[in-house]
This record gives structure tokens, sequence and C-alpha cells, in this order.
């Protein structure tokens, strides 16, 4: 933890805390809320939700776990929460479908087409969700194994594993369609 | 294309070739499996569409940038924030404990104005009844002293009895609890 946190949080100025922690983490906790939700405007409400609950229980923060990994705790359930209050709104019927992820990532890719962009993350889409996220964190913390493990809360090693799974499982995804298209 | 899969001694180079594609092996095991791919077409075909891959990736993952104006509007939120919030609530607890205790308070206050005022009825009762008492007790009590006695004894245990029931609250309309 940064000391300065920490010792205005052992002060109980938990004010000037809570807006030094905003400045260290956002970002962080933007790119794991975007892994998550997909869309940029979803995770930066999501990103906002979770630091005003962070700023609710930072009196109560103990330091048992790091404060990196606590406030990443709060993102996913956050993000995880609003995934599941947003399911019946969703107008396709299962937003884990590959449509639905086809059709929320044509809507995060903006306006300019890109076939085989969008064909990738119809893959992606087909992917169980913890491998979609740890890539999607992965490539979003310019390849970093040790942010992906810290702000999932996995060991490296299994973050290594869920990595090379999903990369794996994708080439194997794209080869049928590759025949297809040559 | 003719796919790749990886066998038998390949095969224990398959998650090495994965963190040679991320750099993050070990340079002296990244030397090993690299003179493996230098010699094994299988596995170079691997690292190829591994690395091809990754580049896809890369490329197709948005990579939004946190707006501008983040930390302004979460600041404008919590501002926004009714003052049930982070440390306010203990000053909730507090102020709810506190009418808890004015009403509790109250219903004493009111309690024991029954009683003392159903105390002094009683009392005045027996003062107003003693005159006659010490008149009539020289003498056997006569059928007349004996109904007074009576009366007076009756109106007092009514009285004392209303005014206990008043602040008590067991009167029915004269309840004092809000």
């Amino acid at each position: 933890m940064d000391p300065e946190i920490e010792q205005h949080l052992a002060a109980g100025r938990h004010d000037r805390a809570f807006d030094l922690v905003v400045g260290a983490y956002k970002d962080r906790v933007f790119r794991l809320a975007l892994s998550i939700m997909k869309e940029r405007a979803a995770a930066e409400d999501a990103a906002q939700e979770a630091f005003v609950r962070v700023w609710k229980a930072l009196p109560r923060f103990d330091g048992r776990a790091a404060l990196g990994t606590w406030i990443y705790a709060i993102t996913r359930n956050t993000c995880l929460m609003e995934l599941r209050r947003r399911r019946p709104t969703v107008s396709l019927d299962d937003p884990d479908s590959p449509d639905a992820q086809h059709a929320a990532a044509q809507i995060a890719s903006g306006p300019a087409p890109d076939p085989e962009r969008d064909n990738l993350l119809r893959l992606l889409g087909q992917l169980p969700r913890n491998q979609q996220e740890a890539l999607r964190l992965f490539y979003l913390e310019d390849r970093s194994y040790e942010a992906v493990a810290e702000s999932l809360g996995m060991p490296l090693g299994t973050v290594k594993n869920l990595l090379h799974r999903a990369r794996k499982r994708l080439i194997e995804l794209a080869r049928p369609e590759e025949v297809k298209a040559a | 294309m003719k796919m790749v899969t990886l066998n038998g001694a390949c095969e224990d180079y398959e998650f090495d070739v994965a963190e040679l594609v991320d750099h993050t092996l070990a340079p002296e095991k990244a030397r090993i499996v690299s003179l493996h791919i230098a010699g094994c077409a299988r596995c170079r075909r691997w690292r190829d569409e591994y690395a091809a891959m990754d580049t896809r990736l890369a490329h197709a993952l948005p990579k939004p940038r946190l707006a501008a104006d983040f930390e302004w509007r979460l600041a404008a939120r919590l501002r926004a924030r009714p003052p049930a919030g982070r440390a306010d609530t203990r000053a909730v607890a507090q102020r709810e404990y506190a009418e808890l205790m004015a009403g509790l308070r109250e219903r004493l206050r009111s309690a024991a104005v029954g009683s003392i005022a159903g105390a002094i009825a009683a009392i005045g009762c027996v003062l107003a009844a003693m005159p006659v008492l010490i008149d009539h007790l020289h003498f056997s009590l006569d059928a007349q002293a004996s109904s007074a006695l009576f009366k007076i004894v009756t109106a007092g245990v009514t009285v004392a009895a209303l005014a206990w029931s008043f602040g008590n609250g067991v009167l029915p309309g004269f309840r004092l609890r809000r």
C-alpha cells in the first residue's frame, strides 16, 4: 500500500486517503470493469459505483488484505451485480450467448466496420466468461500477467494457464473459419 | 491450412512457447525453447499461430482511456449522496437511539405523574375518611356508618385505580404511547 494512504488511514483521515486511492487506482479499476462489462460507458458507471462503495467501506478497511486486492474485489462484485441487475432487461435472450457478445462488441467497436475484428470478438464471445475477462484484461494491462493476477485475485500460475487455454481455444475456433474463408 | 497439434515431446513445450511469445520466459529457458523451435517445424508453426493470434487480439481489443472528468463526476456523485452515507451511519444510529430514549422518558414521566396522582387521590380518600372513622369507631359500627365508610373506601379505590390505569396507559382512549 502507498505509505501516504496508509498514514492517512491510520490517522482516520479517510477523505484524504480516499482522494489518494482514487488517483492511484482509478485506471486499474476502470480496466478491470471494462474487462467484465465490455462497454466503456457501463465500465465507467461500474467504476464510479465501485469507488462509492470503497468510500463507504474505507473506514472499516482493516488491512488484512492488500488495499489493491480489496478494491479490485469490490470492483468485481460491483460489476457482477450490475450484470445480474441488467440481465432481464437485455433484449437478446442470453447476454452470454455469442450473438449477444458479438452485438456488444459491435456497439463497443464504434461505427468503423472491421469484419476480421468483429469475427475475432465473436469467437472471443464463445469462450468461458473467466477466460474472456482474463484475455481482455491481459491486453488492457499491456500483457502483464501480474496485473491480471492482482486484479482478478488469482495466483499467477492460474492466470498464465487461463490465458494460454483461452488463446489456444481461440486458435482452434478460428481454424475452421479460416479454412472456409480460404 | 494444416492444423497444428502438439504431441509427445513437443507437447512439453506448448506452454513454454506461449510464454516465449509473451516474453515472460526466463532467459535460460527461452534459449532452450528457441533451440527446440529452430529444429521443430510443428513447434515453429505453433509459435507462429500463437503469435499471430496474440497480435490479432492486441489489435482487436479496445483500450479506451478513462474519461478526464471521471474524478470530478465521482466527487459530484459523492457530494450529492444523502447524509446516510458512510460515516453518517453512526450518526443515524445515534439519532434513532436518542429518539427511542426520549420516547421512553416521556412514557416514564407520564406513568410517574399518573402514579403520583393515584397515590394523592388514595391518600386524600383515606384522610377524608379518617374523621368519620374516628367518630364512629368509638362505638360499634351501625348500619349508617358502615354505608358511609363503604362509599368512601369504594370511591377512593376507584379514583386510585383510574389514576393508575391512566398513568400506565391501560385505560382505553387514554394511552400515552406514541
